[in-house]
């Protein structure tokens, strides 16, 4: 990686290059690992954490609103950081050490913010994900905007069959997110 | 459109069809007039329903976003890669369940005209059935060292895998009635379907499964089309009072 530029590698990412993004782990996810079990987490939160940090950094760069003054492992380690402190100041746990620097360069009050709403997209996502096939692709339709009739039509059956499994798989989807107490923690007052 | 009314709240967040499909034309801006009316007064006095709509709006929103989507999915696929390597230094070939659901839904996708060539009948077999979760077990009995390996399978969809491990289990277990659950979804899903319902049809009655059991068994008969035993007991089900009275409603109502 170190061979690489920081705009090689950002092309990299933004391209999903599984090389690139398979050294951005193995560079990068031991010390977040150590980091996060030093204070009061698994390998198995880090991981998450890092997934998630991942997802955000790709979005930044893909809207091309990242402006990276460190390196893009820097950055990675800042948000990370950040995730995992917000995360454990919800559970009250306390934070023991604090050794990764953010070498990123940017003001990481900024970054809190946009990590707060990341959490609760990244819970959706992984939910998502969970689903079955058949789910993915009608949820998918549907948020982008395609009618049922056009779905039913396109898949060989009715609206009303579509209507019903769009419904069961938000419900099911639903009621995944809402067991999960990293969702309750970071719930948003209702206006 | 009305809402429903409870008796204790002035708006029930039951989550029926009819409640998430007023949520989603709200959100669409397709209510109107009255409606549209009624359901902001709604919103300003019940906040469990202004936060099913925040849910509502949030979730399409995250799931509109198809790129980072497919960027979650393919770092799925690394961390399996990776922990496949860290298991054995031999490459193993790859046979990860979510690059199974990347490519899949890239397939799909790019076709367009795949997966639904199927009848009525497994339409509603396929709108009905989700597997048993496994993270049910987690609640119930089953929760020993010789499960989780299976569990871990099962979620993997590798069914045919564990049907020996399940049968040899249930011998050892016999009063393990979820593993009935767990066994009867594998061999539903490898085309075994009446030895699915010997399974579920063996769970006790008296036992907190049984209603599951229930359920899974009409779905086997609704894959068999076997449509009048399936109605026969749905409607034993409806009577049943429990979770599943309302999918059995549903489905009750598409068969007739």
């Amino acid at each position: 990686m170190n061979d690489k530029t920081q705009d090689t590698i950002i092309n990299a990412i933004i391209k999903g290059d599984e090389k690139t993004l398979m050294a951005i782990y193995e560079e990068c996810l031991p010390q977040v690992t150590s980091y996060v079990m030093k204070n009061s987490g698994t390998e198995a939160d880090a991981r998450d954490i890092f997934q998630d940090a991942m997802v955000f950094l790709y979005q930044k760069l893909e809207e091309n609103s990242l402006e990276l003054s460190g390196t893009v492992g820097g950055y990675i380690y800042g948000v990370c950081k950040n995730m995992w402190r917000n995360k454990i100041r919800k559970n009250k746990k306390m934070v023991i050490s604090d050794d990764i620097i953010s070498i990123s360069g940017i003001d990481e009050t900024d970054m809190l913010e946009d990590i707060y709403e990341n959490e609760r997209t990244a819970i959706y996502q992984k939910y998502f994900l969970k689903l079955g096939e058949t789910c993915q692709e009608v949820l998918t339709l549907f948020f982008s905007g395609v009618s049922m009739k056009e779905i039913a039509e396109k898949k060989g059956t009715t609206d009303t069959f579509i209507r019903r499994k769009k419904y069961k798989c938000k419900k099911q989807i639903i009621e995944m997110i809402k067991k999960d107490s990293a969702y309750n923690e970071i719930k948003a007052p209702s206006k | 459109m009305k809402l429903k009314l409870h008796p204790n709240r002035l708006y029930s967040m039951e989550s029926t069809q009819k409640i998430f499909e007023q949520i989603e034309d709200y959100l669409a801006g397709k209510l109107e007039g009255n409606e549209l009316e009624s359901f902001k007064k709604l919103l300003e006095i019940d906040p469990e329903l202004r936060e099913e709509v925040r849910l509502h709006k949030e979730l399409g929103r995250a799931l509109k976003d198809k790129k980072a989507l497919d960027f979650r999915k393919k770092l799925i696929k690394l961390e399996d890669k990776i922990d496949k390597k860290k298991e054995s230094p031999i490459q193993k070939p790859f046979i990860s369940h979510y690059w199974k659901i990347a490519a899949s839904i890239a397939i799909i996708i790019g076709l367009f005209t795949f997966f639904w060539q199927i009848d009525q009948k497994e339409d509603l077999y396929a709108t009905y059935y989700i597997p048993y979760p496994v993270e049910n077990a987690k609640r119930g009995e089953v929760t020993h060292e010789e499960f989780k390996t299976i569990a871990q399978k099962y979620k993997e969809e590798e069914y045919s895998d564990i049907i020996p491990d399940l049968e040899q289990l249930i011998t050892h277990r016999p009063y393990d009635e979820q593993l009935k659950l767990f066994l009867g979804n594998c061999y539903l899903n490898t085309g075994k379907t009446n030895k699915a319902i010997e399974q579920f049809l063996n769970i006790n009655p008296q036992n907190r499964y049984y209603e599951d059991g229930l359920w899974y068994t009409i779905l086997a008969h609704l894959k068999l089309e076997q449509n009048k035993e399936a109605i026969l007991l749905l409607k034993k089900l409806i009577a049943y009072d429990g979770v599943h009275q309302e999918n059995a409603i549903m489905l009750l109502e598409d068969l007739e």
